[in-house]
């Protein structure tokens, strides 16, 4: 026989007792190497869902609301033959199939040449043509329609002007095309294809790019470049500035054969000013301001005499007249009867956010009239603004202002015939700044005389001073940010070991409370080992060893359910995101250095544990283990073990008196470190109590007495029992504290739906204020409701939902004033005081940078950071914008966005297209009307509404699915606490069959001796129970303190009652059914 | 001589405290070589404790465990449980065999410690001596499925079975009935004749006892 044969024999004669242990160790292992498996595959998914999605792409070079050339593209791979780029036309849309019974918004609609076909390795993009389209797997599985299958698609119309600018027609705001579904793509074919870094996979439909070109009236346009290349950000921004050129801007040179001059004008109507600051280096600029302006009128002592309505109004140079004068031209002054000297008043509409129509007026003394012939009196000066400067007539104007057509008069008409929209009145330059600068830009023209102008020098000067920025183009390595956002996503492993801490701590607990079990029912072998002449440490290895083979099989069967765990979780989350991410975005990776450094792990934790067992009982001499008899703790080890709990004890307190009197913000994290903390205390005086009760003389010797010397005889399993009840306690009670029970309080304003009913999103902007009662009645609104627009910059999803590190999230502008007194806040600045954060919106701090709001949940985990932080974005004019996040909202509907105010918004996005985001009040009575109604009056805007309360609870189901998770873990806690019990309960019982035969034979009753029994356990677990809910409460105090968890209450005391029910039936059970033996024969008989 | 206990006190207790318990007070103690003492005193009187200082399981309070010449006391663990191995063989009131091994392997055991894969002729020894106390038979039982006294002749084999010089039986007889009782007690006193083993044993047994070269007497902590 050898040692290891010696061993093994070993192992396998008390191989119910090892497998007992092994069951610890397969516990931990799972827990362990099951949240390892987890990261790995939660990152392998996302990163694969980054390939998915880009293709071979490297780069996004990309504008929002504007358009540059698709040549770009050619000549960028011209000027670096490192790089590929290829143009795409990125547009949003509706599709509808089966005459409009099925439909899906949010359609990314993709206009794509063969360079794309290179880019997704498919030559299906190439042939693409007319109005063949090819979909997405998801679109069509939500369609229900195949290849060959005609549907409706409804597009964003994309517009070379800003949607929401001055005088812009917003009558057609899509453009639909009937399109036949050439292909279904799949994921591996682009199906997935999305800029944006989030799992979700988007609706996609395919279009060759000249057909949406067409359909959107543009030529050879595009919004993105997908670049695929080895070189960095910074080479390819190099590219892309020295291939911009004037017309990327949308500008239009052009010579004004009238005046010799030559014109530089933007389709955009209005000049961005740092193209203005450009052109204006060039010599003798010439800036102008032409704005359409309600009417002109000649006062009479302020008395108005006569009007001419609807005409356009030019500025000229400072030099020509002073900020008060006005120049009329001949047809203008002859038609209000007007001389020099008059008073001429101009009214004006000034075009305020959400079309608001401010009516403005201004005084003017006429300094001169102009003859018709006049070189001013140019048609040219007005920009072209469809549906006005086209338009055959002028009762055919569509100038996306209201126009009174019974103001217009005949003469008025044959104007039009004779001079188009020719300027009738002229102002300064600087007065007509002063009047109608606005967000888009100062200036709708720059003229510059014919023999100084140079084309050359201008295309030199645009290369050199404008910057991709400047157009609002961003340059980002989207490969290289969608791998760091994977990779840096919500940490899954960590998560799930910080959560399943406890029950690894449990299962440890109980793997060295078996193993110590098992040694004690062989104290007389290691006895005799010593008395054979075995040294200690020999002993030790023997044990150890079988520790080790104990360890590897717990190991590895912990191995195999780690496996199935990982699969049972991804299943729930998987079929939980399904219908809201649109695809099994988590695949099982298994990676065979996490499964075996999970198992090294474990087996190495469960061998410390072992071995401290092994050490704690050699402490006991072997003379000592021949007569049965423990030995007393060294000294030092007791000054150190009082030492923790008196530290843990005190800065627990000082933490959460700081926390609750001194923070302004309660800090979840302190608190669970509190609760954490309080609990090793609280088990440390536990363990210091039952210290003193062994040493406690008590005059009267009864049950209670023999009790008390009973739980105080094996002080360790009596803590274990303790420590194992409190974990599971302390896990359940706390998870199930952190639950949010949404619904609730969902009406309330305070609560996370703000006390609003509906959200809505929009796939096309809603231009004008849905409040306004007179558009109400011209869209056919008549439900009594309110509803407060957001504006939106599209950004990434930063909710739950998304796994990803995000870093720039959709920024919503929001009418601040209007959400006071709305949602609460988990977390506010102290630099902004007492003020409720959403008042202080407006506000900007002395660095520049301009507060915001997220939602908490947005601010900790979607973003990585923490309130006073800066979240940076580049805005329409290219500059930094730098957001303060000044608070955080408790679980709100706004999970995914960072809010900003109306104010910010338009400063720094002036030519953003309306509102996408609508929050819905109504009378609750009336909701299913009210949602009826704009669910059909904005059908075509692809409005898409749910109940703020659902939103919520869509939100919060990821969170509330991992604390189930965790619940259900700490639920397993508890079983391995019940093990615990019932194992030390047998074994006590069993060790005690004597005494208790003694105390039968003696005359004790059954009874007595069962609430003997009864009094030892109930003890210990209500101890552990007790020491778990009192700290459990105290780590989530916020939670308790949240406006989110009535409901909460209720199901801890559920948890708790079921933990001591449990418990209680364990006890009474086994004391009971261990006293029907017949103890007294049996017991005695040894004797 | 084989063993001297010079002085030998040794109590239970932090010492100065109320409940401070003496067991050995300066008890002194010569055996020679091949000797048989029985060791006889009421329960609690410390036999026992002193057959486990003997047997360097325990070090006593004061006094000098000399073996051979050798002050044993200053041992340090590992050569205490060298000299364990190497001196001494022990027999218990109840057999402690190791219930997960045959009757062979419980033999065997003692060799492990020595580190080499166990020899032919060791093997051979021990077969010799379970042939001789009659249990071959039974030498691929476990205890499980053996008699107390086949349990316990096994036993006084794994004592035996590395040639010790001194054998330190405490209680051998006591948990067999007057039979096998008598029969271990020949067996004993047999074998340690053949093999010149010293022989102390701490028993209740006259009949033991009686077979013995001396018997001594504990009491008040010391011997008589």
């Amino acid at each position: 026989m050898t040692k290891l044969q010696y061993i093994l024999k070993t192992f396998i004669h008390y191989i119910k007792a090892n497998l007992l242990v092994a069951l610890g160790v397969a516990i931990s292992t799972m827990v362990l190497t099951g949240s390892l498996i987890i990261g790995d595959s939660v990152r392998y998914s996302l990163e694969q869902a980054t390939f998915y999605r880009l293709g071979e792409t490297t780069h996004l070079v990309s504008v929002v609301e504007r358009y540059f050339r698709q040549e770009m593209a050619t000549e960028i791979e011209a000027d670096n033959s490192e790089i590929n780029a290829t143009p795409i036309l990125l547009l949003e849309g509706v599709a509808v199939a089966d005459g409009g019974q099925l439909r899906a918004n949010k359609v990314q609609v993709v206009g794509v040449n063969s360079d794309f076909a290179e880019i997704a390795k498919s030559q299906l993009f190439a042939e693409l043509q007319g109005n063949e389209i090819a979909i997405s797997q998801n679109l069509a599985e939500r369609l229900k329609i195949a290849e060959g299958d005609n549907l409706l698609v409804r597009i964003k119309k994309a517009s070379l002007i800003p949607m929401n600018a001055p005088f812009v027609s917003a009558e057609e705001t899509s453009v639909s095309m009937r399109a036949t579904v050439k292909k279904v793509v799949l994921r591996e074919e682009m199906g997935r294809f999305s800029l944006k870094n989030s799992q979700t996979a988007p609706y996609n439909i395919f279009v060759s790019i000249a057909r949406l070109n067409e359909l959107m009236e543009f030529e050879g346009k595009a919004n993105q470049l997908l670049i695929s290349t080895e070189l960095n950000a910074v080479d390819v921004q190099k590219s892309v500035k020295n291939c911009l050129t004037p017309a990327d801007a949308g500008l239009v040179l052009k010579k004004i054969e009238a005046t010799n001059e030559f014109e530089i004008s933007t389709e955009r109507v209005f000049l961005e000013d740092k193209v203005s600051e450009t052109l204006k280096m060039l010599p003798d600029a010439d800036l102008i301001l032409t704005y359409f302006v309600n009417g002109i009128e000649k006062l009479e002592d302020k008395v108005q005499s006569s009007t001419i309505p609807y005409s356009f109004v030019s500025s000229l140079e400072d030099r020509y007249l002073s900020e008060n004068e006005i120049i009329l031209n001949s047809w203008a002054a002859d038609d209000l009867n007007a001389k020099v000297g008059d008073k001429i008043q101009l009214n004006y509409l000034e075009i305020g956010p959400l079309r608001k129509l401010i009516e403005k007026e201004s005084e003017f003394i006429l300094k001169e009239i102009i003859p018709m012939d006049s070189e001013w009196n140019d048609a040219t000066r007005v920009p072209h603004l469809p549906g006005l400067s086209d338009a055959g007539h002028c009762r055919e104007w569509d100038a996306g202002v209201p126009i009174d057509l019974d103001a217009i008069r005949d003469k008025d008409e044959e104007y039009w015939n004779d001079w188009q929209g020719t300027p009738k009145a002229f102002v300064s330059y600087s007065r007509a700044l002063k009047m109608w600068s606005n967000r888009f830009g100062n200036n709708t023209a720059v003229r510059f005389p014919a023999a100084s102008f140079n084309e050359e020098k201008y295309n030199q000067i645009f290369a050199s001073e404008i910057n991709p920025a400047d157009l609002g183009m961003a340059i980002e390595p989207i490969r290289e940010q969608g791998i760091h956002a994977a990779q840096n996503g919500t940490d899954f492993s960590g998560l799930f070991i910080g959560l399943s801490f406890f029950i690894l701590v449990a299962s440890i607990v109980l793997t060295s409370l078996l193993f110590r079990l098992n040694l004690e029912t062989r104290s007389a072998q290691v006895g005799l080992l010593a008395a054979l002449g075995f040294q200690q440490n020999h002993v030790r290895r023997f044990y150890l060893f079988e520790g080790l083979i104990i360890s590897l099989v717990g190991g590895l069967i912990g191995l195999a359910i780690s496996i199935f765990y990982t699969q049972f979780i991804f299943k729930i989350l998987n079929s939980l995101w399904f219908d809201i991410v649109r695809t099994n975005v988590l695949e099982v990776n298994i990676i065979p250095v996490t499964l075996f450094t999970g198992l090294l792990i474990s087996i190495l934790v469960s061998l410390i544990a072992i071995f401290v067992s092994i050490r704690q009982y050699q402490k006991q001499r072997a003379a000592d283990l021949q007569k049965q008899t423990d030995s007393v703790s060294a000294k030092g080890w007791g000054i150190l073990k009082d030492t923790i709990m008196y530290l843990s004890i005190v800065v627990s307190i000082v933490i959460f008196v700081k926390q609750v009197f001194l923070s302004e913000q309660l800090n979840p994290s302190l608190f669970f470190l509190t609760g954490g903390l309080l609990l090793i205390g609280f088990l440390m005086v536990f363990r210091k109590i039952l210290i003193r009760l062994q040493h406690r003389k008590q005059a009267i010797f009864g049950i209670g007495k023999l009790a008390q010397i009973n739980l105080t005889r094996n002080k360790g399993r009596s803590l274990t029992v303790v420590i194992l009840f409190a974990l599971g306690t302390f896990l359940v009670v706390s998870t199930g504290s952190n639950k949010l029970d949404l619904i609730a309080n969902s009406h309330e304003k305070t609560s996370g739906t703000g006390g609003f009913s509906f959200f809505a999103e929009t796939t096309m902007p809603v231009l004008y204020n849905i409040n306004n009662a007179e558009k109400r009645v011209e869209e056919g609104i008549y439900e009594d409701f309110t509803a407060l627009q957001f504006r939106k910059v599209e950004g990434d999803d930063a909710s739950c939902l998304n796994l990803n590190r995000i870093a720039q999230p959709a920024l919503l502008g929001a009418d601040n004033e209007a959400l006071k007194g709305r949602f609460s806040f988990a977390t506010q600045l102290k630099d902004i005081g007492d003020v409720e954060p959403w008042a202080f919106l407006n506000e900007k701090f002395e660095d520049g940078t301009i507060p915001a709001i997220a939602d908490q949940t947005v601010i900790q985990w979607g973003l990585g950071m923490k309130v006073g932080d800066i979240v940076m974005y580049q805005n329409e004019l290219g500059d930094t914008l730098r957001l303060k996040l000044i608070a955080g909202t408790a679980p709100s509907i706004f999970q995914g966005y960072i809010i900003i105010s109306n104010q910010h918004f338009l400063e720094n996005y002036p030519t953003s297209s309306g509102t996408n985001i609508f929050l819905v009040e109504g009378d609750s009575e009336n909701e299913q009307q009210i949602s009826d109604e704009l669910q059909s009056v904005f059908r075509d805007y692809g409005w898409e509404m749910e109940s703020t309360a659902k939103r919520l609870v869509e939100f919060y189901s990821v969170t509330n699915t991992y604390l189930s998770i965790f619940l259900a873990l700490g639920a397993l806690g508890l079983i391995l606490g019940t093990i615990g019990l019932a194992v030390i309960l047998a074994r006590t019982i069993l060790e005690r069959r004597r005494e208790i035969a003694v105390m039968q034979a003696i005359g004790f009753s059954t009874n007595s001796i069962f609430n003997t029994l009864l009094k030892e356990y109930f003890t210990l677990l209500f101890a552990g129970v007790l020491i778990g809910f009192i700290t459990a409460v105290v780590a989530t105090i916020p939670a308790f303190l949240s406006t989110n968890s009535d409901a909460s209450f209720s199901t801890v005391a559920i948890v708790v009652g079921v933990i001591l029910v449990n418990g209680i039936i364990w006890i009474t059970g086994l004391s009971w059914f261990s006293l029907q033996k017949k103890t007294l024969v049996t017991g005695l008989r040894v004797d | 001589m084989l063993l001297q206990l010079q002085n030998i006190s040794k109590g239970y207790g932090k010492i100065g405290a109320h409940s401070f318990r003496s067991v050995l007070n300066e008890l002194n103690l010569e055996i020679d070589k091949g000797e048989k003492i029985a060791i006889i005193g009421p329960s609690g009187s410390g036999k026992t404790t002193l057959l486990n200082l003997i047997g360097a399981l325990d070090l006593p309070d004061s006094g000098e465990v000399i073996f051979d010449g050798k002050n044993i006391t200053g041992y340090s663990k590992k050569e205490l449980a060298n000299f364990r191995n190497q001196h001494l063989g022990f027999i218990f009131q109840l057999h402690h065999l190791m219930p997960q091994l045959t009757l062979w392997e419980n033999v065997l055991l003692p060799f492990l410690p020595q580190g080499n894969k166990i020899s032919n002729q060791q093997k051979e020894w021990a077969e010799h001596l379970i042939q001789k106390v009659g249990i071959w038979e039974q030498r691929s039982q476990k205890p499980s499925e053996m008699s107390g006294g086949e349990c316990q002749r096994t036993a006084v084999v794994r004592a035996l079975i590395n040639k010790p010089e001194l054998i330190l039986a405490d209680e051998p007889t006591g948990a067999l009935d007057e039979e096998n009782a008598t029969s271990l007690s020949e067996l004993l006193i047999q074998l340690s004749d053949e093999e010149n083993i010293t022989l102390v044993t701490v028993t209740h047994s006259s009949e033991l006892a009686g077979m013995m070269d001396k018997k001594l007497i504990l009491k008040n902590g010391k011997l008589v």
